[in-house]
C-alpha cells in the first residue's frame, strides 16, 4: 500500500482553489477535473436534508404527489392525471387482489407492495417484494414498454419465462410474480400517445 | 478543514497487476454544493475487458464533478450524475483506442447528510450498514449471484451449484458503452442512527465471509474510519486468496452525536 494509505478526496478543482498544477511532491492524490463553467456562474439552490422526506422518482413528469405515497391507494387522481397521464395498466387476473388494476405512467414504474411504489400491488401477496420487485418502463419516444428485473428475492415471469434481462412487453402479455398473475394492458403505443393530442 | 464526520478509504491491488477500482470522497458544503454532507463514489472497473482502471476513474470523477454543480433534490442529482458518468465514459471510449471499446465499471454513489443516506448504484459493488453488530447490504446486487441464490432457494439448483456457478460474478448491469438499463436509486433517505457505520466496497472484499467481515468491523467499531478500512484490507490480505481481486473499502462513520448545522 502506498498511495492507498491515504483517503482520496476528489473535488472539482476550481472549488478547492488549488493551483492548477499540483507540485510534483504533492502526494495528495486529488485528481484534476476540468470544468468549463465556474460554480459562481450558476445559482445553486441550498437544500436541507429535512426537505428530502418525500419520494422523488425520476421520470418525464416529476410531479408525483406526496399523497400517493401516504394513502397507499394507487387510484387515479384527477389532479395528477394531467401531469402524470396513464399509459397502461397492470390488471390482477389471478391471486390475491384479483379484479384490481394499477395504473402505469411515463418512465419507470417500480412494482412492489410498498405504498411508495408507483405501481403498488398491495393486495396481500407476501411473495411480491415491498420495493421494486420489477420495474416497468414506458419509453415515449419508441412508444414501447419493457420490464426489468428489480431487487426482490423472488423471480418475475414474463410470458412464462423467468425475467433476467430487460424484456419488451406488449399489451396482453402475462406477468407473474409470487401468487399473482398480472395482465398487462397498454394504452399508449402505436395507436395512441398523449403527446399526439397536443 | 477536518470534516465533522469521520470517513476513510483504502485500496489493495490483490494479486492483480492493475488497480481497476477507484473511489473518491467529496465533502459537500451548503455554500458551494447546495447541501451539507459527504459524497462517496466508488467504482470497480470490469477486469474482463481492457481499460478497467480508466473506466472506474472516469466515472468517479464525472460523477463527483456533476454532483457538485447540478441542482435539484438529492435523488435527482444522483441520477443526473450517474448519467453524466455514463456520458463521460462513452466520450472516453470514443476518444480511446478500439481495444478499450468494451471498458466499463460498476458504480456506487452515496450521499451522506446528517442522519441519512441516499444512493444510486449500478453493478455488484456493495453498500453496507453496520448496526447493532449486524452487517446488512443496503443496495442491490446487479450480478447473477442473487438470481442463482433464488434458484437455489427454490430447489432448482443446489446451493453448491449456485455458489460456484461460472457466471456468478457476471454483471447484469454496468456503466459501459451499452445503454444503462438497470440501476438502483434510493430516493427516500435511509435513516441512519448514531453510531452507524456505512461501508462501500468492491467485490474484492468478498474474499471475507460475511461472518468474518462482521467480526472484523465489530472488533474495530470503536476505532476511526481509517482504522476500520485498514483492518478490513489487512484481513483480505491475510485471507491469502490465490486470485485476490482488487479490493477497495470506503468507510463513513455516522457521528455518535449529530453534528451542528
Amino acid at each position: 500500500m502506498s498511495e492507498e494509505d491515504k483517503t482520496r478526496i476528489v473535488r472539482p478543482l476550481d472549488q478547492l482553489q488549488r493551483p492548477a498544477t499540483p507540485e510534483p511532491s504533492d502526494t495528495d492524490p486529488t485528481r484534476k477535473i476540468d470544468r468549463e463553467d465556474s460554480p459562481d456562474s450558476r445559482t445553486i439552490r441550498p437544500i436541507r436534508a429535512a426537505e428530502e422526506g418525500k419520494t422523488v422518482l425520476f421520470r418525464p413528469s416529476p410531479n408525483r404527489p406526496a399523497e400517493v405515497a401516504s394513502s397507499g391507494t394507487p387510484e387515479t387522481r384527477t389532479e395528477d392525471a394531467i401531469s402524470d397521464p396513464v399509459v397502461g395498466w397492470l390488471v390482477v387476473v389471478r391471486g390475491p387482489g384479483r379484479g384490481n388494476a394499477v395504473r402505469l405512467g411515463y418512465g419507470w414504474n417500480s412494482i412492489g407492495r410498498d405504498s411508495s411504489q408507483r405501481a403498488c400491488l398491495n393486495f396481500g401477496d407476501p411473495q411480491i417484494s415491498r420495493l421494486s420487485h420489477a420495474k416497468l418502463l414506458y419509453e415515449p419516444r419508441s412508444r414501447k414498454f419493457s420490464l426489468t428485473l428489480g431487487e426482490g428475492t423472488n423471480p418475475t415471469y414474463v410470458r412464462g419465462d423467468v425475467l433476467l434481462a430487460p424484456t419488451e412487453i406488449k399489451s396482453g402479455d402475462r406477468i407473474q410474480m409470487g401468487e399473482t398473475e398480472l395482465l398487462f394492458v397498454a394504452l399508449c403505443g402505436e395507436n395512441f400517445e398523449w403527446q399526439d393530442n397536443g | 478543514m477536518k470534516p465533522e464526520t469521520d470517513f476513510a478509504g483504502r485500496q489493495v491491488a490483490g494479486s492483480r497487476e492493475s488497480q481497476d477500482d477507484y473511489y473518491g470522497f467529496c465533502p459537500l458544503n451548503a455554500e458551494t454544493d447546495g447541501l451539507y454532507g459527504l459524497l462517496l463514489v466508488l467504482a470497480d472497473g470490469m477486469g474482463g475487458y481492457a481499460g478497467g482502471s480508466l473506466a472506474s476513474r472516469v466515472v468517479v470523477e464525472a460523477f463527483v464533478e456533476n454532483f457538485c454543480f447540478c441542482q435539484g433534490s438529492i435523488p435527482e442529482r444522483l441520477l443526473s450524475s450517474l448519467r453524466a458518468s455514463e456520458r463521460r465514459l462513452i466520450e472516453e471510449i470514443a476518444r480511446q483506442d478500439k481495444s478499450l471499446s468494451r471498458m466499463g465499471s460498476t458504480l456506487v454513489g452515496a450521499v451522506w447528510t446528517p442522519g441519512a443516506l441516499q444512493w444510486v448504484s449500478v453493478g455488484d459493488s456493495g453498500l453496507y450498514l453496520y448496526r447493532d453488530r449486524t452487517l446488512t447490504r443496503l443496495n442491490a446486487d446487479h450480478s447473477l449471484a442473487p438470481i442463482l441464490e433464488a434458484q437455489a432457494a427454490r430447489g432448482e439448483i443446489t446451493a453448491e451449484e449456485a455458489a460456484h456457478h461460472p457466471d456468478r460474478h457476471a454483471l447484469l448491469s454496468a456503466i459501459a458503452a451499452e445503454p444503462l438499463e438497470i440501476y438502483e436509486l434510493r430516493d427516500l433517505p435511509f435513516e441512519l442512527k448514531t453510531g452507524d457505520i456505512v461501508l462501500a466496497a468492491t467485490d474484492g472484499l468478498a474474499s471475507l465471509t460475511p461472518d468474518v467481515l462482521t467480526m472484523k468491523i465489530e472488533l474495530n467499531a470503536g476505532e476511526t474510519a481509517d482504522r476500520i478500512a485498514e483492518a478490513l484490507l489487512i484481513a483480505v490480505n491475510e485471507a491469502r486468496k490465490a486470485k485476490q481481486d482488487n479490493a477497495t473499502v470506503a468507510v463513513i462513520r455516522n457521528p455518535t452525536t449529530q453534528p451542528e448545522r
